[in-house]
């Protein structure tokens, strides 16, 4: 998927929430009137009356039916989350797409399902379009539920990162604060290297190496390759704040995890950093 | 901690069941409303129009269904919440809080069998943690016999069977299973998770040539598929290497397995790990 794509699905989501905001409200003022009206009209206009109680009924009923039809975009959403689950991109992409293009009387199937797209753009490396997802998605009228929110920030974030975009990394995630209530264990293992790497790069060494042990315990939950970045950043950091020994510890950790040289063989920017990072690695990538 | 018997084990597994005719039996009851909705606005009163009282009724059973599905949907959410706060605890080792959290979720029906699933291994987890391998290994038998969990969930809990019976010293029973395990497919992740069970096997019944055989290949799975458990891994492989005689090895996948994880959390863990503690030096954890 390419970002002009993403940018053309996010135009369909804003006219898609149009159409369903006003499809609602002519709906329940239909029902409000014919309601209202089919109860109060006289007994000698008893056909214009049952003409008002059935159109009332017939808009319920129509309620009723797009009600369903919404919650069958739920779970295609969420059987698509099964195929993202199982690596079969693909059918999660087309699945999502088709989705996101029909009609839906509510917003949050249509948010889960541009979500569950973007993630699926990030998975297949279009960062663009998934970037592009994620900020239409931020930036929609009537804010998404929070917790889609958040995490559509962060996916935003490491976009902007991926794509060099720093500044627009930090930007992406100022709302959120990585010690904060609103975050679950899982967005704060998401935000974790996203945010050190956002700290280092603008030098913000202090930041970076404040609640240490915190965030030691979290990196140790992540997978190996990203438990190696974070406790690298976090070696860079404790370097900067004169915090040697424990510098030492986290740069033998890293290299444990996934080994220093293939940290920096994949990621371009731990070279530029800390070159003295690069040169300690064992260039087999294995400790001992 | 709460100490639970199979009886009380039984009796949460009771609970929690999803009530599976309420789906059907719901959406039959909407469907009525709605027929009634239909009947009774196209009716005729005595007065020339449908009769009020039974329109509102209709309605009042229409929207209080969708009002009953909205409350429960909540409820679900809220259920999966909870499980989900309580296996973060779990995994921050808050086990206190971890437990408080999984006896809010278990006190009604979990409508998803994932979560369901969930919810059983965070308890699993806790009587491991007690060192009930026996009262660990009754819920994993019990997920496994009702299918409870998704495929993904079903595979980790063979596995944790597996492990619990040996922990249990149910030794053949683990070595049956394990064989069985060995000729299955899994995911790489999950075969890394079998590969420490069948290490921690092999040491512990002393079959150390056989648990350092593939010693590269086995420490790279680990590396690769168990992030800090890794630790437990190089733990297990110095004490084979150690009894081995192979004391340079044994030292230095001593210092990696301390490094990740505290000497003293590895010993607490498996108890054969003790040797190789006192033999090598391990690493200290600044700060």
């Amino acid at each position: 998927m390419s970002g002009g794509e993403a940018h053309r699905l996010i135009q369909t989501l804003r006219r898609q929430f149009l159409l369903a905001s006003l499809t609602r409200s002519i709906l329940l003022v239909i029902i409000a009137l014919s309601f209202v009206f089919g109860a109060l009209w006289r007994a000698d206009a008893a056909y214009r009356a049952e003409l008002m109680w059935s159109i009332s009924s017939v808009a319920a009923i129509a309620w009723v039916v797009l009600t369903f039809y919404s919650v069958r975009q739920v779970r295609a959403a969420h059987q698509a989350s099964g195929f993202i689950a199982s690596g079969r991109l693909d059918l999660a992409e087309d699945k999502l797409k088709s989705t996101i293009r029909q009609f839906s009387l509510y917003r949050n199937a249509k948010l889960l399902a541009c979500h569950h797209l973007a993630v699926v753009a990030h998975g297949r490396k279009s960062y663009q379009a998934a970037a592009e997802l994620c900020d239409g998605m931020i930036s929609l009228p009537g804010s998404p539920p929070m917790a889609t929110l958040r995490t559509c920030r962060i996916l935003l974030a490491d976009c902007r990162l991926l794509l060099g975009d720093v500044v627009a990394a930090r930007q992406a995630i100022a709302p959120l604060k990585l010690r904060g209530p609103e975050l679950n264990l899982a967005e704060q293992l998401l935000l974790l290297p996203i945010e050190l790497r956002c700290q280092i790069t603008a030098e913000q060494y202090d930041e970076a190496a404040e609640s240490l042990a915190w965030k030691v315990k979290r990196a140790e939950l992540l997978d190996s390759p990203t438990a190696g970045l974070v406790h690298a950043l976090l070696a860079i950091a404790a370097d900067h704040t004169d915090q040697l020994q424990i510098a030492a510890f986290l740069r033998r950790r890293a290299d444990l995890y996934h080994g220093l040289a293939e940290l920096a063989a994949e990621h371009d920017f731990l070279r530029d950093l800390a070159p003295e990072l690069v040169r300690t690695a064992d260039p087999t990538g294995l400790p001992g | 901690m709460e100490e639970l018997d199979a009886q009380q084990i039984n009796r949460r597994f009771e609970v929690t069941a999803a009530r599976r005719g309420f789906n059907q039996g719901w959406y039959a009851l909407v469907g009525f409303g709605l027929v009634l909705l239909l009947l009774q606005g196209w009716g005729e009163g005595g007065s020339g129009r449908p009769p009020i009282l039974g329109i509102l009724l209709s309605w009042l059973v229409v929207f209080g269904l969708l009002g009953a599905g909205w409350l429960r949907a909540g409820r679900q959410r809220q259920a999966r919440k909870t499980i989900t706060l309580a296996w973060e605890r779990v995994q921050l080792e808050q086990w206190a809080e971890a437990e408080e959290a999984l006896n809010t979720a278990m006190r009604r029906p979990i409508q998803s069998d994932a979560d369901r699933g969930q919810a059983f291994m965070v308890m699993a987890t806790l009587a491991e943690r007690r060192g009930r391998f026996d009262q660990a290994a009754y819920i994993y038998e019990r997920l496994l016999l009702g299918r409870i969990g998704d495929g993904y969930q079903l595979q980790q809990t063979q596995l944790a069977i597996a492990n619990a019976k040996l922990r249990n010293e149910e030794l053949t029973d683990a070595v049956t299973l394990l064989d069985h395990l060995e000729k299955l497919s899994m995911p790489r992740a999950l075969g890394a998770v079998y590969a420490l069970i069948r290490l921690y096997q092999q040491v512990f019944m002393g079959h150390n040539e056989d648990a350092v055989a593939e010693l590269s290949e086995r420490r790279s799975l680990f590396r690769r598929f168990l992030s800090t458990r890794a630790g437990y891994g190089y733990g297990l492989l110095a004490a084979a290497l150690h009894r081995l005689g192979r004391h340079d090895e044994a030292a230095q996948f001593w210092l990696d397995a301390t490094t990740l994880i505290p000497a003293a959390k590895l010993v607490a863990e498996y108890g054969t790990l003790l040797v190789p503690c006192e033999g090598y030096p391990s690493m200290e954890h600044p700060g």
